[in-house]
């Protein structure tokens, strides 16, 4: 069959069977629009992340006894345990101007700390942890440890704010995993609708182009063709999709998440763009040829 | 009923390839070359023996009729005959070259120079019935303009109803489909044709053009065989000048039963003399006047680009 037959059958398979084709394109596009949402989602963690970091902080009191020196180099022990972004020595009046500026900020309650001495708060050392997705669970590890060391007398790691934390990062996870599974429905779907869809509809062809002597390859190629191009189609539906709402909603999610600044179009680089766009043409070629019925025992 | 088409006023223009040295040397003499040889054609089938040693030749522009009753092998003959069944023993022999010789991948190369009804013929459902019939020239590599008005040629030669011509095969009477399939084996007029009791569930004016459409063929130079078990058809066809064979127990009992040696040319002679063909003397090998294109391995594209097929 030639390549103008070749066009022709696939137009009429497009036309005749549309199922198959629609079932592959649809595929494809949800593949497509669920790595997008990844991608949105990956990039708000990346936004959010360090904001919510930047608050949490572990707090280790220092006993009576450690002189400035000692905390100093405390400090610097701290400074080099894996995951720990710096750690700074506050003195305890650095701690009472702390203290009183919060109360003020909090309103009118900073005239009760006036009377309150110098040396009345601890000496205390402030870790700052590295913001990754585990962050929660390192700052209560670092607080075990920190415990353990003589000169420390106390140690708050924050576990309302790593609570909340720890919430929202579930959430973060909890998403990226239901994308997950319902990236893997998709590939499943991918696969197995326009092969079971194409196996079914497709055997009085495959037994007509058989019996009449057109080979494998050609009994094949209008398939793959058209396999091809659903799949193309499908994704690039997909990245408009994702585009237009990306232009839409990109400033209202940024409203509710505060901190998340949305990045320019594309959101997704354009050689991501085009490498999933390739891949999928060959996967929907791939499909689409192997969407007949087995040539086992027809060439006997 | 609906209106049958008109026949075609003039044959369509013969193909060329296979039948241009056919056509040379049977223009200025009776000797015809064998397009189907089967030498001692054994074939069994959940243990039992369908077709017991068969030999037989069709040559260019001749009709063979293979008569007998049900389960005398005749549908596994013909299968045989069109590259549809590998037999377990013997030689097919078809365009000269032993078919069973040739790697699975040429054995398409093989069936579309075949037009074969099988006995109960595929067809693609949703699509017309010219569509279906026009498949057969897809394969074959005819341009698509040519390729329909040979395919609406063949379906008003079978007295297709012309108003159905567009409608999906899943639509048509049985009939209808029969003739649809039949247009299909004879479209193109293919060198070979195939025929598996063409002419059943077909009424007497339907079995009139199914024969008349076999005699088109037969006068366009194709080797047409044919099976069928229906007595009335069968004298169309022996009115219209067909060779009979008789299978029985998948062997031949009567009819003009022949052994046609390999490179040999064959010639009707009269009935009285006992036998329908006697051997000639090769002139040339079979093999020489075939074009070679007609059978290349799917590998060698350059072959059949050369050959101007595809």
């Amino acid at each position: 069959m030639n390549f103008d037959w070749t066009l022709r059958r696939m137009q009429r398979a497009v036309k005749r069977q549309p199922a198959p084709l629609v079932a592959l394109g649809g595929a494809f596009a949800l593949l497509v629009l669920l790595m997008g949402a990844a991608r949105v989602v990956s990039q708000i963690a990346d936004s959010v992340l360090p904001r919510l970091a930047e608050n949490v902080h572990v707090i280790a009191y220092l006993r009576d006894d450690m002189t400035a020196d000692k905390a100093q180099a405390l400090a610097e022990i701290v400074s080099r345990v894996p995951g720990v972004e710096r750690v700074r020595a506050v003195d305890s009046a650095e701690a009472l101007a702390r203290l009183r500026a919060e109360a003020k900020s909090m309103g009118g309650v900073a005239e009760f700390l006036d009377g309150v001495e110098e040396g009345f708060l601890p000496r205390s050392l402030e870790v700052r942890l590295q913001a990754t997705t585990s962050l929660s669970e390192r700052a209560v590890a670092l607080a075990e440890r920190l415990r353990r060391i003589p000169g420390i007398a106390e140690v708050d790691a924050m576990e309302d704010g790593l609570a909340r934390l720890r919430s929202v990062l579930g959430l973060l996870r909890g998403l990226g995993w239901s994308l997950f599974g319902l990236a893997v429905v998709a590939g499943v779907a991918v696969l197995v609708l326009p092969l079971v869809q194409g196996r079914q509809r497709r055997q009085q062809e495959v037994a007509v182009l058989t019996l009449l002597g057109e080979t494998p390859a050609g009994i094949r190629r209008p398939w793959a063709l058209a396999g091809g191009l659903s799949a193309v189609a499908g994704a690039l539906s997909a990245w408009l999709v994702l585009w237009l709402a990306h232009l839409t909603l990109s400033s209202s999610l940024a409203a509710v998440l505060g901190s998340w600044v949305p990045g320019p179009l594309p959101f997704v680089a354009w050689h991501e763009m085009l490498l999933a766009t390739v891949v999928a043409l060959f996967a929907g070629f791939w499909i689409g040829q192997r969407a007949m019925p087995s040539l086992k025992g027809r060439y006997v | 009923m609906r209106p049958r088409l008109p026949l075609p006023n003039t044959p369509p223009a013969r193909p060329s390839g296979l039948y241009s040295q056919i056509d040379s040397e049977a223009a200025n003499t009776s000797t015809m070359m064998a397009v189907l040889r089967l030498e001692d054609v054994s074939c069994a089938r959940h243990g039992r023996t369908v077709v017991d040693r068969v030999s037989l030749s069709v040559a260019a522009g001749q009709v063979t009729l293979v008569r007998g009753a049900r389960g005398a092998g005749k549908s596994t003959l013909l299968g045989i005959a069109a590259a549809a069944i590998r037999p377990g023993a013997g030689s097919v022999i078809i365009g000269g070259r032993d078919i069973l010789a040739l790697q699975s991948s040429s054995l398409p190369f093989v069936r579309r120079n075949v037009g074969y009804l099988p006995p109960e013929p595929p067809l693609v459902n949703d699509e017309s019935a010219l569509e279906n019939v026009m498949l057969a020239l897809a394969v074959r590599g005819h341009d698509v303009i040519s390729a329909q008005s040979s395919s609406i040629d063949s379906l008003r030669a079978v007295g297709f109803p012309e108003a159905a011509t567009h409608v999906p095969v899943g639509d048509l009477s049985w009939g209808e489909r029969r003739l649809v399939a039949v247009a299909r084996a004879m479209v193109g007029s293919p060198p070979l044709i195939v025929l598996d009791e063409p002419a059943a569930g077909l009424d007497a004016d339907d079995r009139e053009a199914v024969a008349m459409a076999m005699g088109v063929a037969q006068s366009m130079g194709s080797a047409v065989m044919c099976g069928s078990a229906d007595p009335s058809f069968a004298a169309l066809l022996t009115q219209a000048g067909a060779e009979i064979v008789e299978l029985e127990g998948g062997r031949l009992v009567g009819g003009p039963r022949m052994t046609v040696l390999r490179g040999d040319r064959v010639t009707p002679v009269p009935p009285e003399d006992g036998a329908a063909f006697a051997v000639v003397p090769p002139q040339a090998s079979a093999e020489q006047d075939l074009d070679e294109a007609d059978l290349v391995d799917e590998d060698d594209e350059d072959a059949w680009s050369r050959s101007g097929k595809r």
